[in-house]
């Protein structure tokens, strides 16, 4: 049926009769693939016509103030904290935690991917141990860490460096798998040592695949620091946020998620640009 | 350097690759090796250059290498085998990282090896900027500037298109007539086996036996593609060939 209309389009197009079907027609075309685009003017419309909506229903009742606290209300609790307020203290306290957790995590993660990645014994050992473990949440295992280590920062930092460890492990032994076995035999061949070939070939290879697992752990470092802080903290973004909401303050509640949101920008942000610079031979 | 395969045989499980392959290559001479797929070529080369064990049989080097030698076995890779994250001139300077040679020597035989393949202005260039034929060449590159006494050849020409693969050619006449390397040179590709080398071993289906051993006559350098001394080795190929390809092909390999 569209086959013939489209015939009979087209013939009128060429100003022929649609007796035959031998006459020239133009192909149609049918499409370039589906090529979805992010346009950044419609994507910065598109979070203001939220906000602007959102303040609306606010201005106009229908949105509780108690409930939800408009953008504007949110805004000036923000800037109260940032002030008058202690936001830089939660945030410094926060912000401790996390790097040291992550760099504890991060920094021996990696090594036991290497491992995991390089040798047989410790990959025959670190497999199953990293596939047992890694599926805990790790914020399960909190309590235990005060026990061991006291209420104070390095149960949390624990914590943090535990969640990390796994997805870094995980994601560094999975990169240096994916290190082309010929560009290892490339270096034997050429009489490299083992740590040589470890350095300059295992290692940049597997960059770009660690620091993916870096972006993954740093998001799970963030989730942790704030379940952390609600379980056992007077400082902290997670503690603030706690606190705000025993006392219905929910407008120092949403201040205190958006500096977690700013928070988790950053850091994503951060790693981007590691990998820019890292990983400009791409 | 001579080198001598003595009695080589390998088997990877239960599937047997090598079977028992005697041959030997002059000083300074190129040897291709050819067979159907799956002959253990690959194999071969891997023994020569002694990434693989065979489990019988021994590969034996006569002579001295340079003095100036790094890396008297040095291979030529099909896929390149470049490091993505190193230029061009950080490719080439790899192998000599691993030896005692200190800085300004390190530079000047990047440099040369760099100038001698025509690579000098693309020192800074990544791999990936390059075509496969520029890719290749950097690899030759990386291979002449450890001066090699035994260069083993993987196939060097195979990942290229037909006419980036006869410039290659040319490439590779020089390098031999620059670095009088002992070579061999494992091929699928008849014609080039015909055009380049000293000699050619034909190998039989797997197990790899030798089928055949082809001098083709005429110097190398005197040889040029369709040459009725070249299209006449090719076809005496094929012939040797045609039923042990046919075969290989229908092969269910585990």
């Amino acid at each position: 049926m569209s086959e013939r209309a489209s015939a009979a389009r087209s013939a009128a197009a060429t100003g022929r009769e649609a007796s035959g079907d031998a006459g020239p027609r133009a192909v149609a075309v049918r499409g370039r693939g589906f090529e979805p685009r992010l346009r950044p003017a419609v994507a910065w419309l598109a979070l203001a016509a939220l906000l602007a909506l959102w303040q609306a229903g606010s201005a106009a009742g229908l949105i509780g103030e108690l409930t939800l606290p408009s953008p504007a209300r949110i805004a000036r609790s923000l800037g109260e904290l940032a002030t008058g307020g202690d936001l830089w203290g939660h945030l410094a306290a926060s912000a401790g935690r996390i790097a040291g957790g992550f760099l504890l995590g991060f920094s021996t993660g990696v090594v036991a991917g290497l491992l995991i990645g390089i040798f047989t014994l410790s990959r025959s050992i670190g497999v199953p141990v990293v596939a047992a473990l890694f599926p805990i949440p790790k914020i399960a295992l909190l309590p235990l860490f005060i026990l061991w280590f006291g209420i104070g920062e390095w149960s949390k930092v624990a914590t943090i460096a535990f969640g990390v460890f796994f997805p870094t492990a995980v994601a560094t032994y999975g990169a240096v798998d994916a290190v082309p076995r010929n560009l290892v035999r490339m270096g034997q061949s050429f009489g490299l040592a083992p740590a040589a070939i470890t350095a300059k070939i295992l290692l940049p290879g597997a960059l770009p695949g660690i620091l993916s697992g870096a972006r993954i752990a740093s998001s799970i470092a963030l989730i942790l620091v704030v379940a952390a802080e609600m379980i056992g903290a007077e400082r902290g973004i997670g503690a603030l946020i706690l606190t705000s909401g025993h006392l219905m303050q929910t407008d120092r509640l949403l201040a205190g998620v958006v500096v977690l949101s700013v928070l988790g920008l950053v850091v994503a942000w951060a790693i981007g640009a590691l990998e820019r610079r890292l990983l400009r031979w791409r | 350097m001579r080198l001598e395969a003595r009695n080589l045989a390998h088997r990877y499980g239960d599937l047997e690759v090598l079977d028992g392959l005697s041959f030997a290559v002059g000083e300074g001479s190129v040897l291709a090796v050819v067979g159907p797929s799956g002959c253990g070529k690959s194999t071969l080369l891997r023994i020569l250059g002694g990434l693989v064990a065979p489990d019988r049989g021994e590969v034996v080097a006569r002579g001295e290498a340079p003095l100036d030698c790094l890396n008297p076995f040095t291979y030529v890779f099909q896929d390149f085998a470049l490091l993505p994250w190193r230029t061009v001139a950080g490719n080439v300077a790899l192998p000599l990282e691993a030896n005692r040679l200190d800085a300004e020597a390190r530079r000047e035989r990047v440099r040369d090896a760099l100038a001698r393949c025509g690579l000098e202005e693309f020192a800074g260039a990544y791999p990936r900027q390059l075509s496969g034929g520029m890719q290749q060449r950097v690899g030759i590159a990386r291979a002449l500037a450890v001066k090699p006494a035994v260069l083993l050849m993987d196939e060097p020409l195979s990942a290229l298109d037909s006419q980036t693969r006869d410039l290659l050619k040319e490439d590779l006449l020089r390098l031999w007539r620059e670095t009088h390397a002992t070579t061999v040179y494992v091929t699928h590709n008849l014609s080039e086996a015909a055009e380049l080398a000293d000699d050619i071993l034909v190998l039989s289906r797997r197990p790899g036996r030798e089928r055949a051993r082809i001098p083709v006559g005429v110097p190398r350098e005197e040889r040029r593609r369709g040459d009725a001394v070249v299209l006449d080795v090719e076809e005496r190929l094929w012939s040797l060939l045609r039923s042990e390809a046919a075969e290989a092909a229908r092969e269910i390999t585990a």
